[in-house]
């Protein structure tokens, strides 16, 4: 009888997460309050699109032809409306190449569309570094710091959009992150002025949002992997709608110190089809010391960032290390 | 007297009663797209109340201040009181923004750290500096059903004329109302009202109800200051990650 | 308590589907930086008590040891805000419960356990999925 409701249990936790399998990246059930049926079966988000995204190469080209003939939906001020609910359709955050589903990973082809074997651009110590990175450091979200650019835009799996008095406003739930855009012309923060998302500014051309970012302190990661820029990054996106529903998001991360060419990657955020979704408050530092413990525990240490001199002390110690090999 | 004098008294007549009927009192705000008072902006407060909401002297690294709470008591239950004098006591350590945590409403309002307002017809959302806390007010709608502890509660707006009402349960017990160590339990209800009273000030009232810590209901108010500089942002203060231990 | 290698590929599965309680589409960490995949532990014991937070909620169960003394461990899911959403309430807890439960064990040794399968006596699986009136 025991093993009997064991199986059960089994096969009853099997049917359950099944919803949760597909698909692939969220659960399909978020709903606001109450003890309400929960929508199962199909996606949280739009997938009738004219692009797929189960590839990010062939969603960026795809995207870029879409987005030439599309006439997208406009604010009262004329501008393309960006706002809503959006599902990010990548797992990036664990690694922006292609990596397979395994237990701790969901899974992705590589976001990387420049080049276009997919493979970022490290420069030689640059990769030793990031090995390093990975086994020594704990990954900033894990203690509940907040993402920088271009990571913010896919460490999470929900996001609100909102436009509104010439500013783009870019909500995730996870740790309360957020980050505002100023639109139209401003300068940049002086130099010291250091931040964990940076300071960015957008403007319009064309259709497309375009958004410029510095002055970060490059204290997160590009991804779990343990990829990394400095404090002279400099990030451009781009935010163009190709249909309704879908969001084509490309960023340009361009650091000489540690990549040997600015490299591209984009995405797709697809219109949520949760009815009357909220973002709510999730904390994160409040209550996350026995996590944090745990991480400290095994031997991780905080990462510290790395400056653009650090870089260049790095990468010339390592140029005289290869060359007397 | 001539058609022209009599005309002067009703003029001078109206002009003097019209103030009492509240016309050209009030200040009448820029709106936006939508038709709403606009709040937008960047906004702080310039005040001492997040050492002590009531009046205060000075002592090292504290300036003297007069209270925002109406009518300067806070009416505490008996228990309470004491555990009031009890926080005081360890507030160095007990505060939850020595702890570098989440503040809680209404004190998030006057952190001295600036606040942004972005505002929809659906949804006006407050982004505040310190250790980027973010509240979405969500506009005519109902709270979620609790039990729910957020630091910040939940909020839901309506518009009263051309003030901002929000309401907001759902709370932790882990926020105070300031570095004192007034204190609320999570029962506690806010209601604040915004309400512009020229270009670059807007009053904010804030109405406490707590039927496990007070007697009865009380409130606080005081103006708010849009910031002048012309490159204003909201800036980081990552408060966590400058503690130093490893967390 | 009962430690085991992931060696057959049932476990591995359940760890799969497992993963999904632990964690939604919206929580990032690596789980391997704080749990031993390729592990799983067993303990049955009664809920003392759950925090429902963010960004993780927390179920407290009093297990014994195999000297018979109770041992206080800590159970991780994934945050009050989705269990909320799945129709979870801070009140369906039975508080007083014995439960099985079975997950990853932490790398770091301490009485902490990633959730993959809470299981009551009747057999309800508790925060998997749905809440108790869908």
């Amino acid at each position: 009888m025991g093993k009997l409701r064991f199986m059960l249990c089994r096969v009853v936790v099997t049917a359950v997460l099944a919803t949760f399998l597909l698909p692939v990246f969220g659960p399909a059930q978020e709903r606001v309050g109450g003890h309400s049926t929960p929508a199962v079966s199909s996606a949280a988000w739009v997938t009738d699109s004219v692009c797929s995204d189960d590839a990010h190469a062939a969603f960026h080209s795809c995207a870029i032809e879409a987005a030439k003939t599309f006439e997208p939906p406009r604010t009262v001020d004329g501008q393309p409306n960006l706002s809503g609910i959006w599902r990010r359709r990548s797992a990036a955050h664990e690694s922006l190449q292609a990596h397979p589903r395994t237990l701790d990973d969901f899974g992705a082809t590589s976001i990387v569309v420049d080049p276009s074997d997919g493979i970022v651009p490290l420069q030689p110590w640059a990769e030793a570094q990031r090995r390093y990175n990975r086994l020594a450091y704990i990954h900033h979200n894990a203690i509940c710091r907040l993402d920088g650019l271009p990571v913010t835009m896919y460490m999470t799996g929900t996001y609100q959009f909102m436009q509104s008095s010439g500013y783009f406003l870019v909500q995730g739930e996870e740790a309360h992150a957020y980050r505002v855009v100023p639109l139209g012309n401003r300068t940049h923060i002086g130099k010291r002025l250091k931040l964990w998302n940076g300071d960015s500014m957008g403007r319009w051309e064309g259709n497309t949002l375009v958004v410029e970012t510095a002055n970060q302190n490059a204290k997160p990661w590009l991804d779990q992997r343990g990829r990394f820029y400095t404090d002279e990054a400099r990030v451009e996106e781009r935010f163009t709608l190709i249909d309704a529903n879908t969001i084509h998001w490309q960023a340009t991360i361009d650091d000489s110190n540690v990549y040997t060419d600015p490299f591209t990657i984009a995405l797709a955020y697809r219109r949520s089809t949760v009815e009357d979704f909220e973002i709510w408050e999730e904390a994160c530092f409040e209550n996350n010391d026995l996590s944090a413990e745990m991480f400290m525990d095994v031997g991780y240490k905080i990462y510290p960032g790395i400056t653009g001199d650090e870089a260049r002390r790095l990468k010339a110690a390592w140029e005289l290390e290869e060359g007397e090999r | 007297m001539s058609s022209s004098q009599s005309r002067f008294r009703l003029i001078a007549v109206l002009f003097y009663f019209l103030p009492l009927l509240g016309v050209g009192q009030d200040y009448s705000p820029p709106r936006t797209e939508h038709g709403e008072p606009d709040l937008q902006g960047i906004w702080q407060a310039l005040n001492t109340a997040v050492w002590d909401i009531q009046d205060h002297p000075a002592t090292l690294g504290v300036p003297a201040g007069q209270g925002v709470v109406i009518d300067g008591e806070i009416p505490y239950q008996a228990w309470a009181a004491e555990q009031r004098e009890e926080n005081y006591k360890n507030r160095l350590m007990a505060d939850p923004e020595a702890n570098c945590k989440m503040v809680g409403v209404p004190r998030i309002t006057y952190m001295p750290y600036p606040f942004q307002i972005f505002q929809t017809p659906d949804q006006i959302v407050f982004l505040y500096e310190y250790v980027h806390s973010i509240r979405n007010i969500f506009m005519n709608s109902a709270h979620p059903e609790g039990p729910i502890q957020w630091w910040l509660g939940d909020s839901r707006g309506y518009w009263d004329g051309d003030s901002l009402v929000v309401d907001v349960v759902h709370f932790t017990d882990q926020t105070w109302f300031d570095r004192s160590g007034n204190f609320h339990s999570e029962s506690l209800h806010v209601v604040e009202r915004y309400t512009r009273t020229g270009p670059n000030h807007m009053l904010y009232e804030v109405t406490i109800e707590d039927p496990e810590v007070f007697t009865e209901p009380w409130k606080m108010s005081m103006p708010l200051y849009r910031r002048q500089e012309e490159n204003s942002r909201i800036l980081e203060y990552e408060c966590y990650a400058y503690l130093g231990n490893e967390n | 308590m009962n430690l085991k290698t992931k060696k057959s590929f049932v476990p591995v599965l359940y760890g799969v589907i497992g993963f999904f309680i632990l964690r939604s589409a919206e929580t990032h960490h690596s789980i391997a930086a704080q749990f031993d995949m390729t592990k799983e532990i067993m303990i049955e014991g009664r809920i003392l008590e759950m925090e429902w937070q963010n960004p993780h909620a927390w179920l407290q169960i009093e297990a014994s040891n195999k000297d018979g003394q109770p041992e206080i461990w800590q159970i991780e899911f994934g945050s009050a805000n989705s269990l909320y959403r799945r129709g979870w309430r801070r009140d369906d807890l039975p508080v007083g419960a014995k439960v099985s439960v079975s997950g990853l064990p932490a790398r770091d040794g301490s009485r902490v356990v990633g959730a993959e399968d809470v299981t009551l006596p009747d057999g309800r699986t508790l925060f998997a999925g749905t809440g108790p009136e869908n």
